[in-house]
Parts: C-alpha cells; sequence; structure tokens
C-alpha cells in the first residue's frame, strides 16, 4: 500500500442510504478516496470511463444496467480498474457469474468495515476476497452441477417469454416459430426443470435467475 | 376450216332436198283435196248412174205397162166385138190374124173357151193348143176381169211373152169364152230402146224364177235360161225395186238397175244393166285432169325451187365456202363478192361477217408479222445476252460445283446433327461424313465437364492429332493448322457463344495436285457443330423443365388449364380434365369456351372466363365466386376459378392460364361448419357466459344456468371427482322434489351410469331409467325417467360429470348428447380458467409476498448494512472529522427506526389480518415510515374522512399505494411524496405524488409491472385507477373507490 496516492473508488449502489454508509466509512480510510459515486451500472460505466478509477464497488442488483453487466463492461474497457462485488446476496448463481464477469471479489454487506477496507485494498492489489458465504456459493455451484437445467438457448429464449407473461401463440410470433414448435419447447422446458404448470416454470425460472 | 367437201354437199342438197321436201309437202294436202273432190265426184256420178239405171228401167216398166195397158184396152174392144161375143170362129180367126199382123208387138191374139180350148186364134196351130193348164188361164179364169198372166217363153213363138187376158161374158154375165193377148217382151224391148238409152246400157227382163225373158241387145242364147248372175236376181226379187252392182255378162263391173214389170203379179223384172265404168267417167275424167293439173303444178314448182334453190342458195354458200377454202389455204385476201348474193338478208350478213372476219383475219396476220419481225430482232439480241450468259454460267457452274459439294456436305451435316439430341451419335456420323471427300480423316474433341479435351468421334486412317495442337485451339480460340511428312492437319475450334467448347481435325494426305482450301468449310462446320450441341443443351434443359414442370402442374391439386395467344387450350392437367370431361388429346387445339363451360351459380347465366379475360386485359383475374362448371356429360360441380396471362420475356401476352378446383368438398365442409358454427355461436355465448367469470362458485352457478340453453331438462347437477368418489358440487331442479343433493357421493366404481362413463369417456343416455337394471335409485325419485350425462374432461382427464334429468320418457337425443358434450368441454375449461385463475391468485399472491419479502429483505438489509457501516465508521470518524459525525448519527437513527419499521411491516405482510385489522392511516403512516427511512424521501400522509372499508378494499388501497411508492422509489429521482387518503360522500380518494422526473405514459416499459399490477388491484375492488404524469413535472397516482359501485 502506497501512501503516495491513494486508492480511487467509485461506489455503486441504487440505495443511497448504503452510499452515505460507505462513503462515511471510506472518510475513515486514509488510503482510500472516494471520486464518485453511481446509482445504477449505466451511471457507473460512465463514471468509470470519465474518472477512471481503481477499484469499484458494485452493488448487484440494481435497476436498468445491474452490477454484473456493468461489471463485465468496466473490467472489458478498463482493465485495470477492479471490481470489488458488494451485495446482500450470497445465492450461487450471483457468485460465480459476478466472478464470471470479471469481478476480484465478493464481499456480502455484513461485513465490518474492517474487512471491508482489506478487501479493497486487497482488490488494488490484485488478490481476491471471498466472503465465506461467497466461497461456500462458489464451491457448491463447482460441485454440483449448475442448475442450469441444460436449458438450449432456445428454451431460455421461449422461458423468459413464459415469464413475461406471453402465451403460446404471442411466443410463436415474437420468435417467428410455429405455435407446435413452441408447445415443443414449453414441454421439453417442463421436463426439465421437472416441473408441470406455467407457473412452476416461473416460479424455478424467477428463483434461478435462469432468465434475464 | 374444217369443212370436208363431202358433208358440205350434203348440207347444201339438203337444203335443196328440204325445199324440194317442202314443196312436196304443200302438195301433198293439195292432192288430197284432188282426191276427196274426186271421190265426191265419184260418188255423185254413182249415184247418178244408179238413179239413171233405175229411172231406165223404170222407164222401160211403164212403157211395157203401157204397152199392157193398151192391150188391155185392146181386149175389152175385142170383147165387144159381136163376133168374138159370138164366137165366131172363123170371123174371129181372121180378126185375130189382122189384129196381130198389125201389132207386131203381140204374138198372138187369141181366144180360149173355158175349158181352155181355143176358140180362135191369130196363130192357126194345129193341134190347137189347150190352155187349160196355163197359169194365165188359171188367174184369168178365177179373176173374171182383167188379168195378167206370168211372162213366159210362148208355147208357140217360143218368145218372152206374157199374156193378157179378157172374159168374154154371156148375156148371163157368165165367163164364156177369155180373150188372150200374148205381148212380145222382146218388141217391146226394142220400142224401149229407140229411147235414149247410154251406150253400153243393156235391158234384161227375167220372171219371178231368174229365168231371162227377154234381152237387149239380143241374145237369143240367153232367153229362157237363168240370168248369169244369180245375186243380182236375189236382189232383185228380194228388193223388187232398186240398184245393185255386179259382174255383168262380158265379165266387166256393171251397175244394175231393177223395176217390177207387172206390178200386180210381180211376175216379171226388168233390168238395166249399166258399164260402171261409164257412171265414173266424167268424174273418173275429171280426176285425171285434176291429176294432171298438179302433177303440172308440182312438176313446175319443183322445178323452180330447186333451180331457185340453186340459185338462191347453193350457189352464194358455194362461193362462201369456196372462199373459206382459199383463206383456209392461207389467202387472207379472200373475199365473198356480196354483189352477187342477191336478195336473201341472212346469206348476205353472214357473206358480210365473213368478210369481216377475214379482213380482220388478214389484220392480225399483218400485225402478227409485224410482230414477227420484231420478235426475230429482239431474239437474235437475246442470243447475243444467253451467249455472254453461258459464258458466265460455265464458269459459274464450275464454282458451283465445287460449291455444292460443300453445301451438300454441310447441309447433310446439319441433317445429322439435328437428327438426334445425343452427340455423340451424332458427331460421330459427322466424323465419317469427312472421309474421304472432304479429308482423309477426321476427329472431334470436345471439352467435358472438367474442361479436359476428350476425343468425341474419330473417322479412320487420321494418324493421332500431335498432343497440343487441340489444347492451343481451344485456348487461342483459331484454327491452326499443321504438317507432318505425310499430312496436312486443319484443326478448327467450336465455338458457343465465344467460348471454345472443343475441336474439329482433319488431315488430307500430301497429294501431288493442288488441294482445294476447306479451312472455310470447316469453320462453317464448327459452327454448326456449335450450334447443334448448344441446342442439344438447350433442349434437353427445357425438356427437362418441362417436365418438372409438368409433374409439377400435374401434383397440383387444383385444375389447371393452359392456352395460346388465342385462347386454344395448349395444355390440361389430370385433375382438370376429370373436371371438364375432356381428355388433353381431345381438348388441344380446341378454343377453352367450349372445354370449360361455367355460368353464375346465381342466376345460371353464363359468366366471363376468367383465362379469356385475363388473356385480354394481360392481367390477373382473382378469384370468381359462386361459379358452377358444367362437364361434358352435363355433371355440374360448383368451383372456384382464376385466370392470369402468361407473358414473354418481353411482357407480350403468349396465352393464359386457367386454374379451378372443384369446391363441392369446401361447400360440403363449409355447410357442415355453418352448421357448426351454429352450435358454436350457441356454445360460445354459453362459453362468453360460463367464461366471464373467474370465480368457481360462480362458474359453476352459470354452468348450470346455462345447460338449458344446449339441452332442456328437469334436472341438472354438476360432480366432481375426488379421490374415487363423484361430489355433486351444485345441482338445481331437485329442490321441486324436495330433493336435498348437498355433498351427495356417488362411488364411481360403483355407480352404473359413472361408472361407464368413466370407462368410455363417452356421453351416456338412459331413455327410460326404470329399464335401466343398474340405476341407483336415491329416495323417492320415480319421477325421473330419462337420463343424460357426460363426463367433464380436462385435459384427457376427467374431472366430474354433468347429469340432467327429464321427467318423460325418452326426452334425449343423441343430438343432446352431442351438445352435451361440447357444453361440458366448455364447462370443463371455464372450471379449468376458474381453478388456474385461483391458481394464479395463489400464485400471485405467494409471488407478491416473495417480492415483498424480497424488497423488504433487500431495504432492511441495506437499511442495516447501512447502518452498521455507520456505527462502525462513525467512531473513526469522530477522531478524524468530529463534524460530519453529527449528521450521520441522526442517519443513523434513522436508519434503525426504518428498520425496525421495516420490519413490522414484514410481519404484517405474513400476517394479512394483522394488515386488515390494522387501520388505514397507521398502515399509512407506518409504510411512510419504513420508506423515508431508507430512502432519505421526505414522506407525507394525510387520511380524511371515513376509513373502514371492507377487507379487499381496505387491502387493496394499502397495496395500490406501498407499489406508487415502490415505483417512485425505483424510478421517480424525487425527494418528495404526498400520500392523501380522502373520503367523502361514499367516494374514496386515495392520492400519490411525487416530485420525481415524471415519465411518458408512453413509455412505460421500466415501471409497467407496478402500473398494471395497480390498476389489477384497482380492477379487483371497481376502483379507478388514474396516472398525472408529465417529464419534469412529478407524478400522481390516483385510484377512486366508490362504495356503492
Amino acid at each position: 500500500m502506497t501512501a503516495s496516492s491513494r486508492i480511487r473508488i467509485i461506489i455503486v449502489d441504487d440505495h443511497e442510504i448504503v452510499r452515505n454508509g460507505l462513503s462515511v466509512f471510506l472518510e475513515t480510510c486514509e488510503d482510500l478516496q472516494l471520486v464518485g459515486e453511481a446509482s445504477n451500472g449505466a451511471e457507473a460505466i460512465r463514471l468509470c470511463d470519465e474518472l477512471q478509477p481503481d477499484v469499484v464497488v458494485m452493488d448487484l442488483v440494481m435497476p436498468e444496467v445491474d452490477g454484473i453487466e456493468a461489471t463485465r463492461v468496466i473490467r472489458r474497457n478498463h482493465p485495470q480498474t477492479q471490481v470489488v462485488a458488494l451485495t446482500s446476496f450470497e445465492n450461487d448463481e450471483l457468485v460465480p457469474a459476478v466472478l464470471k464477469a470479471g469481478a476480484i471479489s465478493y464481499l456480502l454487506k455484513n461485513v465490518s468495515i474492517d474487512e471491508l477496507a482489506d478487501g479493497i485494498r486487497k482488490a488494488h492489489a490484485g488478490q481476491t476476497t471471498l466472503s465465506p458465504e461467497a466461497t461456500q456459493a462458489l464451491i457448491e455451484s463447482v460441485s454440483r452441477p449448475s442448475p442450469q437445467f441444460d436449458l438450449s438457448e432456445r428454451e431460455r429464449e421461449v422461458l423468459g417469454l413464459i415469464v413475461r407473461g406471453y402465451n403460446n401463440r404471442e411466443i410463436g410470433e415474437r420468435l417467428y416459430i410455429s405455435r407446435s414448435t413452441v408447445k415443443n419447447h414449453v414441454s421439453n422446458i417442463f421436463s426439465k426443470l421437472s416441473v408441470d404448470s406455467r407457473s412452476e416454470a416461473v416460479a424455478l425460472a424467477l428463483q434461478h435467475h435462469l432468465v434475464e | 376450216m374444217r369443212h370436208p367437201k363431202l358433208g358440205f354437199r350434203s348440207v347444201l342438197s339438203s337444203l335443196q332436198a328440204r325445199l324440194l321436201l317442202l314443196i312436196v309437202f304443200i302438195l301433198v294436202p293439195v292432192l288430197l283435196l284432188t282426191w276427196y273432190t274426186v271421190s265426191q265426184q265419184s260418188a255423185f256420178a254413182l249415184r247418178k248412174a244408179r238413179q239413171d239405171a233405175l229411172r231406165l228401167a223404170q222407164l222401160s216398166a211403164s212403157n211395157q205397162e203401157q204397152f199392157i195397158t193398151s192391150a188391155q184396152q185392146l181386149l175389152v174392144a175385142l170383147a165387144q166385138i159381136p163376133a168374138v161375143k159370138s164366137g165366131d170362129a172363123a170371123a174371129c180367126d181372121a180378126l185375130f190374124v189382122s189384129l196381130r199382123e198389125q201389132f207386131t208387138t203381140y204374138t198372138n191374139v187369141f181366144m180360149v173357151d173355158t175349158n181352155g180350148d181355143t176358140v180362135c186364134t191369130g196363130i192357126p196351130v194345129t193341134p190347137p193348143v189347150n190352155v187349160v193348164d196355163r197359169l194365165w188361164f188359171r188367174r184369168a179364169m178365177e179373176r173374171m176381169g182383167f188379168s195378167v198372166g206370168d211372162f213366159e217363153i210362148g208355147i208357140v213363138s217360143k218368145r218372152p211373152v206374157v199374156t193378157l187376158s179378157y172374159p168374154v161374158f154371156d148375156e148371163n154375165n157368165r165367163v164364156k169364152y177369155q180373150l188372150g193377148l200374148s205381148l212380145d217382151l222382146r218388141k217391146v224391148g226394142d220400142l224401149i230402146t229407140s229411147a235414149a238409152l247410154p251406150p253400153d246400157a243393156t235391158i234384161t227382163a227375167i220372171d219371178r224364177k231368174g229365168i231371162v225373158l227377154y234381152r237387149y241387145p239380143s241374145r237369143d242364147d240367153l232367153i229362157g235360161k237363168p240370168h248369169w248372175n244369180p245375186q243380182v236376181v236375189q236382189t232383185v226379187l228380194a228388193e223388187q225395186s232398186g240398184t245393185v252392182e255386179g259382174t255383168g255378162l262380158d265379165g266387166s263391173y256393171r251397175l244394175f238397175g231393177f223395176t217390177p214389170l207387172d206390178k200386180t203379179n210381180g211376175s216379171a223384172y226388168v233390168i238395166v244393166g249399166m258399164s260402171y265404168a261409164n257412171a265414173f267417167a266424167d268424174a273418173n275424167e275429171l280426176f285425171l285432169q285434176y291429176l294432171v293439173a298438179l302433177g303440172l303444178v308440182g312438176i313446175v314448182s319443183l322445178a323452180v325451187a330447186f333451180v331457185g334453190a340453186r340459185r338462191l342458195v347453193v350457189q352464194p354458200t358455194r362461193q362462201l365456202v369456196a372462199s373459206t377454202d382459199r383463206l383456209a389455204a392461207g389467202d387472207l385476201t379472200a373475199r365473198v363478192d356480196t354483189r352477187q348474193v342477191e336478195h336473201t338478208n341472212e346469206l348476205l350478213t353472214l357473206a358480210r361477217a365473213f368478210n369481216h372476219m377475214a379482213e380482220s383475219l388478214e389484220q392480225r396476220q399483218r400485225d402478227l408479222q409485224q410482230s414477227n419481225l420484231n420478235l426475230a430482232a429482239e431474239i437474235s439480241e437475246r442470243k447475243k445476252i444467253e451467249a455472254e450468259l453461258q459464258a458466265a454460267r460455265d464458269s459459274l457452274e464450275i464454282t458451283v460445283h465445287e460449291r455444292t459439294a460443300e453445301l451438300v456436305f454441310l447441309s447433310e451435316a446439319s441433317r445429322i446433327l439435328a437428327s438426334d439430341l445425343d452427340s455423340r451419335k451424332t458427331l460421330q456420323r459427322v466424323a465419317e461424313l469427312v472421309v474421304p471427300d472432304i479429308a482423309d480423316g477426321c476427329a472431334i474433341h470436345l471439352l467435358d465437364d472438367d474442361h479436359i479435351l476428350r476425343l468425341v468421334a474419330a473417322a479412320p486412317t487420321l494418324d493421332r492429332i500431335p498432343t497440343g495442337l487441340a489444347e492451343q485451339v481451344i485456348d487461342s480460340r483459331h484454327r491452326r493448322q499443321f504438317q507432318t511428312d505425310e499430312q496436312v492437319i486443319e484443326c478448327v475450334p467450336v465455338k458457343i457463344q465465344g467460348r471454345a467448347v472443343g475441336t474439329i481435325s482433319c488431315g488430307r494426305v500430301l497429294r501431288n495436285s493442288e488441294p482445294t482450301p476447306y479451312a472455310n468449310l470447316l469453320d462453317e462446320l464448327a459452327r454448326r457443330v456449335a450450334v447443334a450441341l448448344d441446342n442439344a443443351r438447350l433442349y434437353r434443359q427445357v425438356y427437362e423443365h418441362r417436365e418438372r414442370l409438368l409433374v409439377t402442374l400435374g401434383s397440383i391439386g387444383d385444375g389447371v388449364v393452359a392456352t395460346d395467344e388465342n385462347g386454344c387450350v395448349t395444355f390440361m392437367n389430370a385433375i382438370a380434365q376429370g373436371l371438364t370431361g375432356w381428355t388433353e388429346a381431345e381438348a388441344i387445339g380446341r378454343h377453352l369456351s367450349d372445354v370449360f363451360q361455367i355460368c353464375s351459380e346465381a342466376t345460371g347465366e353464363p359468366v366471363q372466363n376468367p383465362a379469356l379475360l385475363a388473356l385480354a386485359e394481360g392481367r390477373i383475374i382473382g378469384l370468381n365466386n359462386h361459379t358452377i362448371l358444367t362437364a361434358r356429360n352435363g355433371t355440374q360441380y360448383p368451383i372456384d376459378d382464376s385466370g392470369a396471362p402468361i407473358l414473354d420475356e418481353n411482357r407480350r401476352i403468349i396465352g393464359s392460364i386457367l386454374v379451378f378446383r372443384d369446391i363441392t368438398e369446401r361447400r360440403r365442409r363449409e355447410l357442415a361448419e355453418q352448421e357448426q358454427r351454429a352450435l358454436s355461436d350457441a356454445l360460445r355465448d354459453t362459453a362468453l357466459t360460463l367464461t366471464g367469470t373467474l370465480h368457481l362458485s360462480e362458474v359453476l352457478d352459470r354452468i348450470l344456468a346455462n345447460v338449458g340453453r344446449v339441452v332442456p331438462h328437469d334436472t341438472a347437477d354438476i360432480m366432481f371427482i375426488e379421490a374415487g368418489e363423484a361430489r355433486i358440487v351444485r345441482s338445481q331442479g331437485y329442490e321441486r322434489w324436495g330433493v336435498d343433493t348437498t355433498n351427495l357421493v356417488f362411488p364411481v366404481n360403483d355407480t352404473a351410469t359413472l361408472n361407464q362413463m368413466m370407462a368410455t369417456a363417452e356421453p351416456m343416455l338412459i331413455p327410460d331409467v326404470r329399464q335401466f337394471p343398474a340405476w341407483v335409485l336415491v329416495d323417492n325419485q320415480d319421477w325421473m325417467r330419462s337420463y343424460v350425462g357426460v363426463p367433464i374432461i380436462l385435459q384427457s382427464e376427467i374431472i366430474g360429470f354433468l347429469n340432467l334429468t327429464s321427467t318423460t320418457v325418452d326426452f334425449f337425443t343423441p343430438v343432446h348428447a352431442d351438445h352435451l358434450q361440447a357444453f361440458a368441454a366448455q364447462a370443463a375449461i371455464a372450471i379449468q380458467n376458474a381453478q388456474l385463475y385461483e391458481e394464479a391468485q395463489t400464485l400471485a399472491a405467494m409471488e407478491e409476498r416473495q417480492r415483498l419479502a424480497y424488497d423488504l429483505h433487500d431495504a432492511v438489509s441495506q437499511m442495516l448494512f447501512s447502518s452498521s457501516l455507520l456505527s462502525e465508521s462513525l467512531p473513526r470518524l469522530w477522531k478524524r472529522n468530529p463534524d460530519k459525525v453529527e449528521p450521520q448519527l441522526e442517519q443513523l437513527t434513522r436508519l434503525n427506526r426504518g428498520a425496525h419499521a421495516e420490519l413490522r411491516n414484514l410481519l404484517m405482510e405474513l400476517s394479512p389480518t394483522n394488515l386488515i385489522k390494522t387501520n388505514m392511516h397507521e398502515l399509512l403512516r407506518q409504510l411512510a415510515l419504513a420508506t423515508s427511512a431508507r430512502t432519505n424521501l421526505r414522506i407525507d400522509v394525510h387520511v380524511n374522512g371515513q376509513t373502514n372499508f371492507p377487507p379487499d378494499v381496505h387491502m387493496t388501497l394499502y397495496r395500490i399505494a406501498q407499489e406508487a411508492l415502490n415505483n417512485i422509489v425505483k424510478h421517480a429521482r424525487a425527494t418528495q411524496v404526498d400520500i392523501a387518503l380522502t373520503s367523502e360522500a361514499g367516494r374514496t380518494v386515495l392520492r400519490v405524488r411525487d416530485n420525481g422526473r415524471g415519465f411518458d405514459p408512453q413509455h412505460v416499459q421500466s415501471r409497467s409491472m407496478g402500473l398494471s399490477i395497480m390498476q389489477e388491484r384497482a380492477r379487483s375492488i371497481g376502483a379507478v385507477l388514474e396516472l398525472k404524469t408529465e417529464i419534469g413535472q412529478g407524478t400522481e397516482i390516483i385510484a377512486i373507490w366508490a362504495r356503492d359501485a
């Protein structure tokens, strides 16, 4: 940790109270400098382009562009910027997803400020920090076959439309396939998800974030 | 010109002859007339002759009678003489002798007594004659008067006499004596003859036996003998007086007139015979005269005619003929001298005409001669030209001869190339054709698909052409020549559209004589080969294309007919043939309107053929409706037809296509569909009704309410299957009989009807339940007579039954059963919908709860995190920057309070009854507190008026406020929110207003979920949701609920 240059940080969270808390916390650290705040992923990307911070503390569940997508973009455009995911969720799909997107660390919002500061510093140094829950989730996601249910691209598309409430005919129209093809996909989806009804499928899809 | 002299002469003579004949013919009637006259004359003469004969006879007879009369007188006188009276013989004798001598006509005068003895006589005869046996005597003795005896030959005199007698009476008037006179007929006759008699006339007297008494001229040998002509005698005796014709003594034909001499006795006749010829002498003479005259006239006229004709006709015509002959002989100056033709106009005309003709002929001849001269001149001219031409021709011929061989070769080559599509065959034949006339050997190479040059045809005696020659020619696309020691090889490329596709190589053995160049010939051949190859390829393409097209057309399910530009059929696929009744072979060439006869279904009038119209107008003519096609055998089909023009690449119309299909089936289907639709409409109405609600109990009510529209009945009930038992969930009509069906349960397997329906999934009809052995009678259901039931099938699973009964036996029909089944299907759907709705509701509720939990969780955890950050950081901040701490402490407090409020919310969410129990004001306040703590929004809450709402309204209003607030937090970027709930006069208004950025209601993508949820909620309580928003002006959400709505 060099004292000559402080680590430049932007915080991204859609809850103002959290941003407020984080900014206060950052004030207590001499080597960490808050250079910007964003309330959603798009803003975050913009700020990164402008400010080119060293670390981004990224909340994951945000409206418009969420944390994962923002991470992906920022990491692509600014490889030298590290992203620390800070979220209240530790489900076992989110962890690998954001890590795959390029985040270097995954911390939960039950973390102490010391752990948080430490995590930021380590991230800037290129070291990964995972909260224990995240580690657990990561291990589970690796050891257990990812509950992707082996849905094909098309089936995912169809499932996404089912979740959005479209009936088979509408799905067929949107995807330019025949109704019988849609029915086929739907029954495949049902069997892969081991469900019997659309509502079950929707619940599962939402639960496991199978669709955007 | 052709006038054989003989014939001509015959004409002439026949003219003359005719003239003569004419005259003869004229004379004939004259002759006839003459003959007639003459015959009349003869008749007349005959009549006259007869009359004369008769008159003569009568004359002589009368003369005789005169004599007799005078004799009688004499006798009377004598009788008076006394000597006689006394009978003085001597005196009488003397008297009588003197009398006899005086009157020579009397051969004798005598007197006899009554005994017949001669008393006195003029001719004393010894012995004295006795006349007693004499007829005259007897007669005289009878008569007592004058009597005339028969004519007879006198005994004494041997002469024809007639004795007359007169009696002499004594004093007593008794006959004493008979005086007699014998009259000499001859003498009488002689006297008569002094009268004028025509010459040759004869007089003959006969007695009644036909014995000749007298003849003049005298012929003693005839006297006393029978007349020589018995016929005449017969006629005379028969007719007494008249005329007769017959043969005379001399054998000539004579005319005899006769009359009786003695009228009284009829004992003698006189016959005067005349020469027949004399009778007609005059007439004959006249005739002769006539004849002679006529003959003379005839001869004269004939002669005249003959001469005249000769002069008038023969000569001129002979002249004409002579002139004609001369003309024929060539002398065109021959003319007929019209002066010599006299008087006969016709001949003159003829002569003139002849002259005219001769003249024109002469003129013609002159003209001809002239033109001949001209012609001769021309001919000589021509001959000169011809000679020149001939020279040119000769030279040409040589060239032609050469060329012909080439052309013959080329045309034969073309013929070979065109004879077959198989290029290998034809090229081989062409190669063989080249040898030996054109070259000594020939080889044809073609590029195959891999662009390798291959030998496709070769004629013998050609050495292998040097490698590379053909390739060079292909590459350069020019011909090349190659010379070996023995041969000269010429190789030309075969080019299609400028590309070389092969070569033709010909070799000629070197000879002494200079060979004629034939490179151009080879070029031409190559050209033709190229054309043939290309044609073959194109033809194959077209053929395949056509085949594919025909197959396509054949497999089209519609009838297709193609026509040329005149509307005559060129193609007809199998279906078209079947429908129209025409085979393609029969239809080709005929006009479409013969083959395809259509008329309007409505009027029966012929309608326009769309293909013909397309042909005329050059545009596609759409489907006609209601058209009837009449097939060849009279069968009629309803069809849909359309026509389109066929255009070539220049967009000219070259034909048309007619497509049509038999819509009988479709019609049938349409009809069936219509029927079905009617049913569907009925069912749809009921369906709309049934699906108009999503509440199961209402659905069930509506099912029963509407089943009567589909099938009339007396009672109806709906059963749901639960664990093998069918439970009546709804019923109607049973109350009439006091039957309580609530929760009546029937084990499916044990109830016959249900069991059967379960097994077959088919409706069940029972015409009379009393006849149905397994019918389960419950209580006193004897009013129930007929039954119909259907299973309610949902996604291939039977979930229940719909049962109807009637008090009438055999009331329900299979159609009822079908309808009921259809209705049950709808009922199933309605039930399913209601069930799904419930599920969805539950799910939605579940989801919502989940979401809320999530939101709350999220909210609380954010707050807690933030709070923990602050509480951890603040001590350290205190050390560094104490001024910033205080506001943060406030924040901390707020956070905590907010978290607490959220948790309370969470608890409330988890227990809905709490939610309802808590009053509106409190709820809203809590909500506001929680939200503002979480978000730093300033939220004001105002509640006015009554707040006792029915539970669902209470919940809904709270939820709407909650959702609105959520949206604001998420999207509005506001700092201030006002929530107002106002109730007055039965109307409640909930307003949630923020001062955020507003949005364009058209683009509500991100917010749509929230808004639609709010709208759905409002709808569910009968409230109205309004949205007021404008970009930059904030957003207001208004929910209006009327208490009595």
